[in-house]
């Protein structure tokens, strides 16, 4: 009987709650109204217990003089509540799911005692809706990762838990990640456990981790709330495991075979006549994980380890060109292609390999009832290695990347649960060799090896190409089906050409970064009545940023040939002069900019007569770029950032929701920027000839005949103090003193309904636009530069630059129950502007602050139109159903559809100033879409219940299973000639200016574009048909092909 | 209660203490000048003695020295009148101009040692001191191609240069990064002696008439596809050589004119 249990509690409440074993160490929370199911009054202080498997002990409340309880902190997880109270039947409700960050209403109703009967225990499906929040976006847990097919390993082999973010709406992949809302991925917050995981230097995702060790993801693109700041992007808070009172752990693997991967496009690079084709090999990855309880209810650890592989296979073959009858030139087709004939019995490969090994370990501690710290380590060791170049350079190269996390959470409660604090510290620390280290374990700064001799770019082809004979060991075979018609002719193999280089020689540029961030944060929640119920919650945080990075070129200086052979230029070193031709060598450099970052908020969650809730805070960011030598580099102030949201919920029992928030986010600027742009980069060099001759051994460029003054080649000037010195380095550039912060703002509308349990659907509307955005621009036409925001400050004749994003999601979701669960969502967008974000997509340059969009103010005319990232429909499908076939055997079956419509194509040429690809000829997108991306992707599984506890699973997952291969990308270069941009007219049909195949034009169409010389000069003809590329609108990317991957699981 | 007033309080003392803090301004920008320069020359004395005396101006180009480390940056300060000079070559390719007292060139530019890295708070940087160009070339003989293609000799008359610059400022900020100098010069070519006011702008825009220096590109489909260069701050006109094209101009463009700021560099400088 119940009576004995709840006479005792109830002695309990007189006095505080403090002696029950109480814990809670998450960031979710369940609230609701207990009413009296006769009279329908709130029923106080009912004490209501909550439980779960992921919660160390239970964590007790009492309702309030209005019946309202809030249970917070919860950990995510599935929840039993038990209801009791004096003179009430006791009330049990099982199965509450809660996510990460979600704030579920569960109203109960207690039935008196006077009723007869048993405890009741109410199996009813409890609510899905977020009521507490207007964010958008959704949770990614277990269920979704064991049961769809999305994820693709990285590049490393492992199968990582930012990929979760791509189920959302709103979410497109791009070059460097995921972009949310119409923005770059660059521009994104992404938390793992509470730390800051994004790249110190680029802003982009920094830290892997198998799915395997994740709990769930939160992926939030917009309407969230002031304790989120400086991301103008979108959310990734992704949470780990944790142990539990039991020990539960798995061992996995997965293999994805090389056979089912088709090869990846042939690359012709190496040389004119030499062709390398990489292929996959294989993808192996593996590992385990378990958890469990030192102390049951006080202390529990998780830890899991997993290796991983990914093997490509690389192959080089050769092609010989044609001579022509005259001997002085190579044959060509009819399109203007040069005539090619395979090389036979020559092929070279070599293995690409790729290793990582991922770890976890973690323990949660209760202190006592209201205390609770936990700590979780987690990282990465990835490395990878070609063992050898196809071309004549010493050894190979090696590549490691890891990365480390480490936190520090602290939650505790005080004052019966009214007030909350939580604390988090966290350390993440990163490294990474961009370009690759020597293999043959010569190390940045060495004098000898690969790292001490100086890579060297041969380019003659005046007057005639070097052979390929001359630069690299070739087999008889080859040297005989090479060898020129006449002697000393023509070769048919040549390894340079007009615009090819051959590279031999040592290693190159090499650069280490070593990145580490220290951050903090803490925030305290006070829970107050008054006029309905108050959830106040201020905090701040702190970050340290520091990028580290090591630079240097192998042997002090990269060579390049003249194309006439006549010298050898110092086209890269690391030097300062110290008077004129008075040059001193920097061999390595070594510069750590850092940022400090700061911030602070208060906000308030209003249950204004617990009918509609208002969500309204303010925040206040500060950062400040430090340059290369510790001096200040641009501070950005006055970040302000207010949030306001109304929810309203018309079922008032957690089905339903209403809501409208407004909210400002301003962006933390990466250090990329403090690297190039504030601190400056010093490179000088000569141009040396006559007796130097470093073509067969690049280290002679540091020694006799070469480093004597009589062999430089005169810079040509007559002004220049310096006769023979070279200064190319990039000075620092000024900031406007008026620079202001990187911000844009947001409305999102939406509502969301549980139509029958766990389905829910809802529809949303967002709009964001950008305030101010940071970048290098010049007012002279690339004499001088300056940092700041277009359209104001020094740059207040330069447009201001836009992005404006509409959007309309509509989704519906299937938690997970009768073994069916899914989600299908639709989007329509409209993205404009002139501004693409952190990078350029059209040439996947990523200096954020610092590209080339905003440079010229005659580069921006036509810039205004359809981004690059702008896809008008997503469709987003997953569903899976587990069939039981007998108790112990079941089948699963995911399916999913992804499909987008097509990116815009531009009408692209040459600039005078800038070079290829970078003046827009007439409005941006105004060259049609690239086509329609579908993807359909299988899962297939077969479990088998070994035990009780004990289970296997064995899965295929076949992702783009009928190998669709639309083009992602096409080329955009309509013309290489310099053009300048084209005003249409009113109502002026943009395909016909151009005289764009295709479009309604006669074959005498005459365009309207001007074509200018290399100073800008027009010319007197427009553009002709000749001028254009015949490459226009090809493919240069597709979409990724089929990949096949088997797995085993065995759980525990 | 009290504690929701303590929370609220301690709350907003938080926030005030770091807003109070705040606003930092952004740096200033290191004394650097952008070179080349257009130098106008304005005659002070010594009109009269020589060609020297009737110069309207010169490109002047500048290089600036700092060692890593170093906060003591200095500048090799050259006029082009003098670089050209580097034209005239030996049948072998050697110059024809050498100072047997100065075989490593260091006293052809002249090089002068900043104040200080920073600039003062309106954005002028000085010189602490200039040590002057001072190139000796003494009579001689020059080799060039013989009527019937042997070599011959021509004679090369002495030559004896000193710029001796004083009092020169450089303004350096975010709007004007080392754009603009002024400069008091006493210039020696044998009997030749000068001394004008010199004012340097960068960049250096040849044009026939005003339009070429209008930092707008045409919009109405002119041939100008691309603005002059300069900025619109300087509110530039195209200020006409009297004489012609001078010396040390020619091999550049041949234009009538340089487009020159009608304001001053005081006037910039505020």
């Amino acid at each position: 009987m119940q009576h004995t249990n709840w006479l005792v509690r109830a002695a309990l409440i007189g006095s505080a709650l403090v002696s029950s074993l109480a814990f809670a160490q998450g960031t979710s929370v369940v609230t609701g109204t207990v009413t009296d199911a006769a009279t329908g009054k709130a029923v106080p202080d009912v004490v209501i217990t909550a439980s779960s498997p992921a919660l160390q002990g239970e964590e007790v409340v009492v309702t309030d003089a209005e019946g309202v309880y809030r249970l917070g902190q919860l950990p995510a997880g599935t929840y039993l509540l038990k209801l009791e109270k004096e003179s009430y039947k006791p009330f049990s409700r099982a199965d509450i799911t809660i996510r990460t960050d979600r704030t579920v209403r569960v109203n109960i109703q207690l039935q008196p005692e006077a009723v007869q009967g048993d405890t009741v225990i109410v199996v009813g499906k409890p609510p899905t809706v977020d009521v507490g929040s207007t964010t958008t976006g959704i949770s990614v847990g277990k269920e979704f990762i064991n049961n769809i097919a999305f994820i693709r390993p990285t590049p490393n082999g492992v199968r990582s838990f930012e990929s979760l973010a791509s189920v959302a709406p709103q979410v497109a992949s791009d070059t460097y990640g995921y972009g949310f809302s119409g923005s770059t991925s660059a521009e994104n917050l992404i938390l793992l456990d509470g730390v800051n995981v994004n790249d110190a230097q680029t802003g982009v995702n920094g830290a892997q981790l198998p799915v395997d060790f994740i709990q769930e993801a939160n992926v939030i693109t917009g309407g969230y709330m002031a304790e989120y700041g400086r991301a103008g992007g979108g959310v990734i808070n992704a949470v780990t495991k944790s142990g539990s009172n039991e020990f539960h752990g798995s061992v996995f693997a997965n293999y994805t075979p090389g056979l089912l991967a088709p090869p990846a496009p042939a690359i012709s690079e190496l040389g004119v006549s030499s062709v390398t084709q990489s292929r996959t090999w294989n993808i192996v990855d593996f590992g385990a994980d378990v958890g469990g309880p030192i102390i049951k209810d006080k202390l529990w650890f998780y830890a899991g380890i997993s290796p991983t592989f990914n093997r490509r296979m690389d192959e080089r073959t050769l092609n010989k060109y044609v001579v022509n009858e005259a001997g002085d030139d190579y044959a060509t087709n009819a399109d203007g292609s040069l005539q090619t004939v395979p090389i036979t019995g020559y092929s070279k490969r070599r293995f690409d390999d790729r290793r990582g090994i991922f770890y976890i370990a973690k323990l949660t501690y209760l202190i006592n009832s209201d205390n609770s710290l936990a700590l979780s380590v987690n990282g990465g060791n990835a490395s990878r290695v070609v063992p050898f170049e196809f071309t004549n350079k010493i050894g190979g190269r090696s590549y490691e990347e890891t990365n480390l996390s480490t936190s520090l959470k602290y939650t505790g409660a005080f004052f019966e649960k009214k007030l909350l604090i939580d604390a988090t510290a966290g350390w993440f620390h990163q490294t990474a060799t961009p370009y690759g280290l020597p293999t043959d374990g010569s190390k940045i700064g060495d004098t000898t090896g690969a790292a001490g001799t100086p890579e060297l770019v041969l380019r003659q082809y005046d007057p005639a190409p070097l052979a390929l004979s001359d630069v690299e060991n070739l087999p008889q075979n080859v040297l005989d089906q090479c060898a020129p018609s006449t002697p000393g002719g023509l070769t048919p193999c040549p390894a340079t050409g007009a615009g090819i280089n051959y590279r031999k020689g040592g290693f190159g540029f090499m650069q280490k970064n070593v990145n580490d961030r220290f951050a903090g944060r803490a925030s305290a929640t006070y829970l107050l009545h008054a006029l309905g119920h108050h959830v106040w919650k201020a905090g701040f945080d702190f970050e340290h940023a520091r990028y580290n990075t090591t630079k240097a070129y192998s042997g002090g200086v990269q060579i390049q040939q003249a194309t006439d052979g006549s010298g050898y230029l110092d086209v890269r070193r690391f030097a300062s002069l110290g008077a004129p031709d008075q040059l001193t060598n920097i061999p390595v450099v070594s510069l750590t900019p850092t940022t400090n970052q700061y911030g602070i908020f208060a906000q308030d969650s209003w249950s204004i007569m617990d009918l509609v809730t208002l969500n309204a805070g303010v925040r206040y960011d500060s950062q400040v770029l430090y340059d290369a030598t510790g001096a200040l580099g641009m501070a950005l102030n006055n970040m302000w950032s207010p949030r306001i949201g109304v929810v309203y919920d018309f079922t008032q029992a957690g089905r339903s929701k209403i809501y409208a928030n407004f909210a400002r986010y301003y962006q933390s600027i990466p250090l990329n920027i403090a690297d190039r742009a504030l601190s400056g980069e010093n490179q000088a060099g000569f141009n040396r000839g006559g007796a130097c001759d470093p073509s067969v051994d690049p280290n002679l460029i540091n020694s006799g005949a070469c480093i004597d003054p009589a062999n430089f080649i005169s810079n040509g000037s007559t002004s220049n103090p310096s006769r023979y010195a070279r200064v190319t380095g990039q000075g620092r550039t000024p900031v406007d003193p008026s620079l202001q912060a990187q911000g844009k703002d947001e409305i999102v509308v939406g509502g969301e309904y549980e139509i029958i349990p766990d389905l829910r659907v809802g529809a949303s509307y967002t709009r964001s636009w950008m305030l101010n955005i940071i970048e290098d621009m010049s007012n002279d036409e690339a004499n001088t530069y300056f940092i700041g925001n277009p359209g104001s400050g020094l740059a207040k004749d330069f447009p201001k630059a836009t992005r404006d994003y509409d959007a309309v999601t509509v989704m519906a979701t299937k938690a997970f129950s009768d073994g069916w669960m899914g989600q299908l969502s639709y989007t329509w967008s409209y993205l404009r502007g002139n501004w693409a974000g952190f990078f350029r997509p059209e040439t996947g340059q990523i200096d954020p602050g610092s590209n080339s969009d905003f440079d010229l103010k005659s580069l921006l005319a036509n810039r205004t139109g359809a981004l690059p990232g702008d896809r008008t429909h997503f469709i987003k499908g997953y569903v899976s159903k587990t069939f039981d076939v007998t108790s112990s055997l079941s089948l699963l079956l995911g399916v999913t559809y992804e499909g987008s419509s097509g990116t815009p194509i531009s009408y692209l040429g040459a600039h005078p100033l800038y070079g290829e690809g970078e003046a827009f000829i007439v409005p941006r997108g105004s060259a049609g879409r690239t086509p329609w991306i579908h993807v359909i992707s299988l899962k297939a599984g077969v479990g088998y219940k070994i035990t009780k506890e004990n289970a296997v699973q064995f899965t295929v997952d076949a992702l783009n299973i009928f190998n669709f291969h639309a083009a992602t990308e096409v080329d955009q270069n309509y013309t290489t000639e310099f053009v300048l941009p084209y005003v249409l007219a009113k109502g002026e049909n943009a395909n016909e200016a151009v005289c764009a195949a295709g479009a309604n034009v006669g074959p005498n169409c005459v365009s309207k574009v001007t074509v200018t010389d290399e100073n800008g000069t027009p010319q007197a003809d427009k553009l002709n048909s000749d001028q254009i590329n015949k490459n226009f609108k090809q493919p240069t990317l597709y979409q990724l092909p089929v990949q096949v991957r088997f797995g085993i699981k065995f759980t525990f | 209660m009290r504690f929701q007033r303590t929370f609220a309080f301690s709350t907003a003392m938080v926030a005030g203490a770091f807003v109070g803090a705040c606003a930092i301004p952004q740096p200033t920008f290191e004394c650097n000048a952008l070179a080349p320069f257009w130098a106008s020359y304005e005659i002070q004395s010594g009109a009269g003695t020589g060609t020297c005396s009737e110069l309207p101006g010169d490109l002047i180009n500048m290089q600036r020295y700092l060692l890593p480390g170093s906060m003591e940056p200095t500048i090799g300060i050259m006029p082009r009148r003098l670089g050209r000079l580097r034209l005239t070559t030996n049948l072998d390719g050697t110059y024809a101009y050498v100072d047997p007292t100065d075989p490593q060139y260091a006293k052809e530019a002249a090089i002068g040692t900043f104040s200080s890295l920073l600039p003062d708070k309106v954005g002028v940087c000085t010189m602490s001191s200039i040590a002057p160009t001072d190139q000796n070339y003494p009579a001689g003989v020059i080799t060039v191609e013989g009527e019937d293609g042997g070599v011959a000799e021509e004679p090369l008359d002495a030559l004896a240069i000193k710029y001796e610059w004083s009092n020169m400022k450089i303004l350096s900020t975010a709007q004007y990064p080392g754009t603009l100098f002024v400069a008091d010069l006493h210039l020696k070519e044998n009997d030749c002696d000068a001394t004008f006011k010199v004012y340097g702008i960068h960049p250096l825009v040849p044009c026939d008439s005003d339009i070429d220096c209008d930092p707008s590109p045409d919009t109405d489909g002119g041939p100008r596809t691309i603005g002059s260069g300069m900025s619109a701050d300087y509110a530039p006109r195209c200020k006409l050589y009297p004489d012609g094209t001078p010396e040390s101009m020619k091999g550049i463009r041949d234009y009538a004119g340089i487009c020159f700021p009608t304001k001053g560099f005081d006037e910039l400088a505020k």
